[in-house]
C-alpha cells in the first residue's frame, strides 16, 4: 500500500499572507497544500515519507508553532468519490458503467465497462459523454484511431467497440496508462497504450479519427500535429473546453487548416469535430 | 433557502495541473465530492495562469454539491514573475537574491488586492514587502 506523509506547520496566528510558508513547501518539491483556519496551518504531502525530517526542520526553524506529521494510505481517499460513479447511457448506443455496478443491456446497447483507478473519464462528465456521442456519428469500422490523452481509456474502449481496428492511446500520466490497459482488457478489445505527451510516443502513420479530451491549451499545442497526422478527410474530435477558451481552440485548428462539422454543448463545456 | 455549508477546503494548486494526488485527493475525498469533475474544471479555468500556483477555496454544502473560487496567484508568484527571477532564496538573511522597488511591490500589490483584505494599494504593497523580505529579496525604500 502506498502511504503519504501529511507534514503539517500550524502556527500561531494566521499571515496575512500564506506565500512565505507555501514557498518553503515548494523549496521541498511540494507544490499544492491544504490550508486550515483553525487553528491556522498548512500542510503538504511527501510521497513515502521521503525528506519529511527535512521539510519538518525547515518548518521549526521558520518559526512554526508546532509541525504535526501523520502518515495516511493511499486507498483511504482515492476510493471516497466511487459512490458518485453509476451506470448511465451516452449518445444512442453506449452504456458506460461501473465494474462494480450491474446494468441490464438491451439489444442495441454496447457496454462499457470501467474502473477508471485515479485515471480521468468516468463517461460520468460531459466533456468525455459528448466524445462519445461525437464519435457515434462516425463510420469506423476497420478505422484507424489515436486518442491522445487516454485517460481510463474509455474513448479508445467506445472506437474499439464501434468497430475501429488500430486503435492506440497516449496518456502522460503513467497511472493512466495502466488504467487503459486494464480497462481494453476487461473490455475484451485490444488497443496499445503508451506513455508519453502527444503524438511523440506513437509509431509513424495517419490516423483515420483521432480522440483529444483534454485542455484547450494542449489542444491548441496539438492542433498542427494533428493535422499532419490525421489522413485527408480524417477526423479531429476535441473536447475539454470551456466556453471562454473555444474561440482560441476554433481558431487553432482552423488556422491548420482544419473544418468545424460538427460542436456540441453541456453546462459550461464544449465539444466538437473537425475534418481535415 | 441557501444551502447549508458542510465545509470550505482551501487549496494552494499548481494552474492545469490539479491531479487526485494529494492534497486535492485526501482533502475533497474527506469531503465526500465529486474530485475528477472539480479538477477537469479546475484545470480547464486556470489554463491561462499555467506556471502560478493558485489558492482555491472549496465551499461543500450538505448535500455534497460544492462551489469553488480560484484566487489570485500566491504573491511569491506574482513577486518572482514581477522580478523574472525563478525562485527565492532558502536563507533570508544570508542570500539576498534580488531587489524589489517600491512601484514592483505596488504592481504585485495591486494584482494581488482582491485576496488581501485590504483596499489601499500602500497596505497592500507592504504586505507584499514582508513576503519579498522573506524570500530574501531586498525591499528598496523607492
Amino acid at each position: 500500500m502506498k502511504t503519504w506523509t501529511l507534514v503539517r506547520a500550524v502556527l500561531d496566528e494566521a499571515p496575512r499572507d500564506w506565500s512565505p510558508w507555501t514557498e518553503l513547501f515548494a523549496e521541498h518539491g511540494i507544490e499544492g497544500t491544504v490550508q486550515e483556519d483553525n487553528p491556522p496551518s498548512l500542510g503538504g504531502y511527501l510521497y513515502e515519507g521521503d525528506g519529511v525530517d527535512a521539510l519538518v526542520a525547515d518548518l521549526r526553524a521558520a518559526g512554526a508553532l508546532r509541525v504535526d506529521t501523520e502518515v495516511i494510505e493511499e486507498e483511504d481517499w482515492s476510493v471516497a468519490w466511487r459512490k458518485f460513479f453509476v451506470p448511465r447511457r451516452v449518445g444512442n448506443h453506449f452504456v458506460v458503467r461501473p465494474v462494480w455496478e450491474p446494468y441490464e443491456l438491451g439489444p442495441t446497447d454496447i457496454e462499457i465497462v470501467l474502473d477508471p483507478g485515479q485515471a480521468f473519464g468516468t463517461g460520468d462528465h460531459p466533456t468525455t459523454r459528448m466524445c462519445l456521442e461525437l464519435l457515434e456519428f462516425e463510420a469506423l469500422q476497420g478505422k484507424s484511431v489515436a486518442d491522445i490523452g487516454c485517460g481510463s481509456g474509455i474513448l479508445s474502449v467506445g472506437a474499439c467497440k464501434l468497430g475501429a481496428s488500430g486503435v492506440v492511446g497516449v496518456d502522460c500520466d503513467a497511472a493512466s496508462v495502466d488504467s487503459s490497459r486494464e480497462n481494453a482488457e476487461r473490455n475484451g478489445v485490444e488497443f496499445e497504450v503508451y506513455l508519453g505527451a502527444g503524438f511523440d510516443p506513437l509509431p509513424h502513420g495517419d490516423f483515420d479519427l483521432v480522440l483529444s479530451n483534454i485542455i484547450s491549451a494542449a489542444l491548441i499545442r496539438l492542433a498542427p500535429e494533428a493535422f499532419s497526422r490525421i489522413k485527408p478527410g480524417g477526423v479531429w474530435i476535441v473536447s475539454g473546453v470551456i466556453h471562454s477558451n473555444w474561440p482560441d481552440v476554433l481558431e487553432a485548428a482552423q488556422k491548420c487548416g482544419f473544418e468545424l462539422v460538427r460542436k456540441q454543448e453541456e453546462g459550461d463545456w464544449i465539444a466538437a469535430t473537425f475534418r481535415r | 433557502m441557501a444551502k447549508r455549508i458542510a465545509s470550505i477546503v482551501k487549496l494552494n494548486i499548481a494552474a492545469g495541473k490539479g491531479t487526485p494526488a494529494p492534497p486535492v485527493g485526501p482533502a475533497l475525498g474527506q469531503a465526500g465530492i465529486n474530485m475528477m469533475e472539480f479538477l477537469k474544471k479546475f484545470n480547464e479555468m486556470t489554463t491561462p495562469q499555467m506556471g502560478y500556483t493558485l489558492p482555491v477555496e472549496i465551499t461543500v454544502y450538505e448535500d455534497k454539491s460544492y462551489s469553488f473560487v480560484v484566487k489570485q496567484p500566491l504573491s511569491s508568484d506574482l513577486i518572482k514573475r514581477e522580478l523574472g527571477i525563478e525562485k527565492g532564496g532558502s536563507h533570508q538573511l544570508k542570500d539576498k537574491v534580488a531587489t524589489i522597488t517600491q512601484a514592483q511591490l505596488e504592481a504585485v500589490a495591486a494584482k494581488k488586492m482582491a485576496d488581501l483584505n485590504t483596499t489601499d494599494i500602500k497596505a497592500a504593497a507592504k504586505i507584499i514587502a514582508g513576503t519579498a523580505r522573506n524570500m530574501g529579496i531586498t525591499v528598496l525604500d523607492k
